[in-house]
C-alpha cells in the first residue's frame, strides 16, 4: 500500500504520524495537548483520504497545493504544541553547539554589531522578501512546469518539511532572541521592515521553531531547484537574497549558526532525494508500460 | 594547476561566449587509459577548447608549429605541452615536417601514459559547407602507439562531431557528440596489414555520420530549414527556460535523411524537387520577413497562457533588473574593447568567436583589476574584495538576462503579431502543414522505394 503513494505524500503522512503519535504520548503523560492531537489526528485523516484518492497520480496540481497547506499549518501549530508535548527546551543545547563552531565565541553575540548598523535594514528587508520568494516559487513550480517536475518540487519541499519539523517538535527552541535576550546589549536598528516581522513573528504567537531555518532551508530548496530546472538566471537572481537571509536570521536573533547549518544540509537532502524519488518513479513507471505493451 | 586555472578560465569564456553548449556522448569517452579524440575543424581554437572543457580528464591538445610564434600563445603552449605539428603548408613561415617524428613520439609517450589527444584530422580550420580531406596524422598516431605497445592497454579513438548554430554570433549555441568510441588494438588485430590511409578512411565516415556535410554554402538554409519545420512537428514551442537542449545527433540524421532523400528525388523527379525546394525556400523567406521561427508558428495565442507568461516572466525581468543593471554597467567597458579589437582582427569568419575567446580573457581580466583597485582607492580593501567577488557574478546574470530579456521580446513580439492577425497565422500554418506533409509522404514513398520488395513489385 505505501509503496503505491506518491513520495510526497508519503512524506506528509510521515510526519503527521509522527507528530499525531508523539501528541498521544504527551497526552498519555499528561500534557495539556488533547486539542492538538484531535486536529493533528484529523489532519492525518483527511491528509491520508487525499493521498488515497489521489493515488500514484503524476503531476496533479492538486497534490502540490494540498501537501503546502499541510506543510504550512503544521508550521504554524507545532511550533506551540512542541513546547507542550515535550518536557524539554533545546535552546540551551543549541547556545552550547553554536559556541562550539566559533570556538567558544557565540556567532550570534559576534554579529552584534551589525544589528545597529544601517545595513540591518537591507538585511531586514531580505528577510522580510522571503515569503514572496517563497510563494513565487511555489506558484511558478507548480504552474506551467511538466508534471514531472511539478513533482520533483512538491517531493523535495514535503521532505525539507518533513524533516525540518522533526527538529521543530523534538528540539523545541525559540531561538537567541529569547534563549540569549539578556546577553544583548545593541538593540537592532532594522526600520520598517523589521516592525513588519515583528509583526509577523507576534502574529504566529513569537519565536518558535529555531531548528532547523526552515526561511534558509526553504529558500535554498527553491534555489537549488530552479539551477537544477535550466532556470540558471532565477537562480542567480535569487541567490543574493539567500545570503540574505542567512545573515538576517543570526542578526535578527532568530536562529542559532547551527539552525543554518542544518537548513543547508537539509536543503540539499531533500532536492536530492527528491531527484532519486522521481528517477526511480519514471524507471518504474517506463517498466510499467513496457510491461503493459508487451502483455497487451 | 596552469591546466586546472586556464581551463576555468576558458569554460567561463566559452560560457560567455556561446548560449548553449550541449554535450552528447560524453559516456563513450573512457575515464582512464589511453584515447584519441579526433574531431572535425570548423571554429580555430574554440574546437581543441570545446573538448578540453566538456571532459573531466586532462586532454592533451595538438596544434600547427607556426602558433608559437604568436607571443600571446607561446608560453600557454609551453605550459600545456601542446604537441606541435609542423604541416607542409606551413613551410615557409619555419614549419619543418621533418620534426613531426618528434611529434608523433610525443603522442605514443602521452598514450603510452594513458594519456587522452585532441586531434583534428583535417588539418585546418575552415568555414566550407563540408568536411575537408583527413589526413592520415591521427590514424598514423593510432596506429604507432598499438604497433608500439600490442598488449597495452587498449587505444580508444573516439570520432567527435563539432557543431556551430552560427559560429561568428555571440551567444549561438554549440554541441559536441561523441561517437561510439573504438578499440584500435582490436581494428588493427582484424587488418593486421591496414595502412594509415585505411583507418583514416574509417574515421573520416565516422566523423561524417556525426556531422552535416553539404554540397554547396545554398543547401544549408534550405535543409536547415525543412529540418526546422519537420522539427516544430504543430506543438507549441517549450516555455522560455524549459526548452530542452539541441539534440545535435536527431539534427544530423535529419539532415541526412533529407539528404539522402533530395538525392533520390533528383534521380528522376527533378520537377518535384525544385518545386518543394522553392516552396521551401519561399516559406522560409516569409518566416524571416516576421522574424519568426517555424516552431513559433505553433505558439498557443490564448489569454490566459499569455497572462501567466507576462507573470513569469515579469517576475524574473524585474527582480534581475538592478544585478544585471550592475553587471552590464561594469562589464560594459571589458565588453566594448574587446568587442572592437575582435572585430577589427577577425577576418574571416572562422577567427571570431576564438578572438572573443583569447582576447577576452586578459582585456576582462584587466579592465576588472583596474576597476577593483579604483574602488579600492576610493573605498576600501574590503569594499573593493566584495566589488571584485561581484564582477564575475553579475556580468554572468547580465548575460542569462540579455538572452532571457530577448526571448521574451521576442515570443511576446511573435504572439502580438499573430494575435492581431489570426487569418495570416493560419495561412502560414496551413502551408508549413502542408510543406511538412509533403515531405513525410515523399519520405514514406522513399522508404518503400527502398526497402528490399520494392524490386519485386
Amino acid at each position: 500500500m505505501l509503496h503505491r503513494l506518491h513520495p510526497a505524500d508519503r512524506a506528509t503522512l510521515f510526519i503527521l504520524a509522527v507528530v499525531t503519535a508523539t501528541l498521544a504520548v504527551a497526552a498519555a503523560l499528561g500534557a495539556p495537548v488533547i486539542g492538538a492531537l484531535g486536529m493533528h489526528a484529523a489532519l492525518l485523516a483527511g491528509f491520508a483520504g487525499v493521498a488515497g484518492w489521489l493515488g500514484a497520480r503524476q503531476g496533479a496540481v492538486v497534490r502540490g497545493v494540498v501537501v503546502i497547506a499541510v506543510m504550512f499549518t503544521l508550521y504554524t501549530t507545532l511550533g506551540h504544541v512542541a513546547f507542550t508535548a515535550i518536557p524539554w527546551l533545546a535552546d540551551p543545547w543549541l547556545e552550547h553547539a553554536d559556541r562550539a563552531l566559533l570556538l567558544g565565541r557565540s556567532p550570534v553575540l559576534a554579529l552584534e554589531p551589525l544589528a545597529a548598523s544601517a545595513w540591518t535594514r537591507l538585511l531586514c528587508f531580505g528577510y522580510a522578501m522571503f515569503i514572496p520568494y517563497l510563494y513565487l516559487s511555489i506558484i511558478l513550480s507548480l504552474v506551467g512546469r511538466p508534471p514531472a517536475e511539478r513533482d520533483e518540487f512538491v517531493t523535495g519541499f514535503a521532505v525539507l518539511y518533513a524533516l525540518s519539523f522533526l527538529g521543530y517538535l523534538f528540539l523545541p527552541a525559540r531561538g537567541p532572541i529569547v534563549q540569549m535576550a539578556g546577553d544583548f546589549t545593541v538593540p537592532i536598528n532594522g526600520g520598517a521592515f523589521h516592525q513588519i516581522i515583528l509583526r509577523s513573528v507576534e502574529q504566529v504567537g513569537g519565536p518558535h521553531g529555531a531548528f532547523p531555518s526552515l526561511h534558509v532551508g526553504a529558500s535554498l530548496f527553491a534555489t537549488l531547484f530552479d539551477l537544477r530546472h535550466r532556470n540558471p538566471l532565477r537562480a542567480l537572481i535569487y541567490f543574493p537574497l539567500v545570503g540574505t537571509i542567512m545573515l538576517a536570521t543570526l542578526v535578527l536573533r532568530y536562529h542559532y549558526a547551527v539552525d543554518l547549518v542544518a537548513a543547508v544540509i537539509l536543503a540539499f537532502i531533500a532536492s536530492e532525494v527528491a531527484r532519486v524519488a522521481m528517477r526511480r518513479r519514471g524507471e518504474t513507471a517506463m517498466i510499467g508500460a513496457e510491461a503493459a505493451a508487451e502483455a497487451g | 594547476m596552469i591546466y586546472r586555472v586556464m581551463r576555468a578560465l576558458w569554460r567561463a569564456a566559452l560560457f560567455a561566449f556561446f548560449r548553449r553548449i550541449q554535450v552528447q556522448g560524453r559516456g563513450n569517452v573512457p575515464r582512464r587509459g589511453p584515447v584519441l579524440v579526433v574531431a572535425n575543424h570548423t571554429n580555430a581554437f574554440v574546437d581543441p577548447l570545446l573538448v578540453l572543457t566538456r571532459l573531466s580528464r586532462p586532454v592533451t591538445l595538438t596544434a600547427k608549429s607556426t602558433l608559437r610564434k604568436n607571443p600571446m600563445l607561446a608560453p600557454l603552449i609551453r605550459a600545456l605541452h601542446v604537441i606541435l605539428f609542423h604541416r607542409s603548408q606551413d613551410v615557409a613561415e619555419g614549419a619543418d615536417p621533418g620534426k613531426n617524428v618528434d611529434a608523433l613520439d610525443q603522442c605514443a609517450q602521452r598514450l603510452a601514459e594513458g594519456g587522452c589527444i585532441v586531434i583534428f584530422p583535417e588539418g585546418v580550420s575552415h568555414s566550407d559547407p563540408a568536411m575537408r580531406p583527413f589526413r592520415t596524422g591521427a590514424a598514423r598516431i593510432a596506429l604507432a602507439y598499438v604497433d608500439a605497445h600490442p598488449a597495452g592497454p587498449p587505444l580508444m579513438l573516439v570520432p567527435t562531431g563539432l557543431h556551430f548554430e552560427a559560429k561568428e554570433r555571440f551567444r549561438s549555441s554549440a554541441g559536441l557528440v561523441f561517437g561510439p568510441g573504438m578499440d584500435v588494438h582490436a581494428w588493427r588485430r582484424e587488418h593486421p596489414a591496414a595502412d594509415p590511409h585505411e583507418l583514416t578512411a574509417l574515421i573520416e565516415a565516422q566523423i561524417r555520420g556525426l556531422t552535416a556535410n553539404y554540397e554547396a554554402e545554398r543547401e544549408i538554409e534550405i535543409f536547415g530549414r525543412a529540418a526546422e519545420l519537420l522539427r516544430a512537428g504543430g506543438d507549441a514551442p517549450p516555455p522560455l527556460g524549459q526548452e530542452p537542449g539541441e539534440d545535435w545527433e536527431a539534427h544530423v540524421a535529419l539532415i541526412h535523411r533529407l539528404q539522402a532523400g533530395r538525392q533520390w528525388l533528383a534521380r528522376d523527379r527533378r520537377a518535384e524537387l525544385d518545386g518543394l525546394e522553392e516552396r521551401v525556400r519561399g516559406f522560409a523567406r516569409k518566416l524571416n520577413r516576421l522574424a519568426v521561427t517555424p516552431g513559433e508558428l505553433f505558439l498557443p495565442v490564448e489569454a490566459p497562457r499569455a497572462a501567466f507568461f507576462v507573470f513569469r516572466e515579469m517576475e524574473l525581468l524585474i527582480a534581475g533588473a538592478p544585478l544585471f543593471a550592475w553587471g552590464w554597467l561594469n562589464s560594459l567597458p571589458a565588453y566594448a574593447v574587446t568587442k572592437r579589437v575582435v572585430g577589427k582582427m577577425s577576418k574571416d569568419r572562422d577567427h571570431f568567436a576564438s578572438n572573443s575567446i583569447f582576447l577576452g580573457i586578459p582585456i576582462f581580466l584587466l579592465f576588472w583589476m583596474v576597476q577593483t583597485a579604483a574602488v579600492a582607492l576610493l573605498a576600501s580593501a574590503g569594499w573593493a574584495f566584495v566589488y571584485a567577488l561581484s564582477l564575475p557574478y553579475t556580468g554572468a546574470v547580465a548575460l542569462l538576462y540579455r538572452d532571457r530579456a530577448g526571448s521574451a521580446w521576442r515570443r511576446a513580439r511573435t504572439f502580438l503579431l499573430f494575435a492581431r492577425r489570426p487569418s495570416h497565422r493560419r495561412k502560414l500554418v496551413d502551408e508549413a502543414r502542408s510543406i511538412v506533409a509533403d515531405l513525410q509522404r515523399l519520405a514514406a514513398e522513399w522508404e518503400a522505394s527502398e526497402s528490399p520488395s520494392a524490386g519485386h513489385a
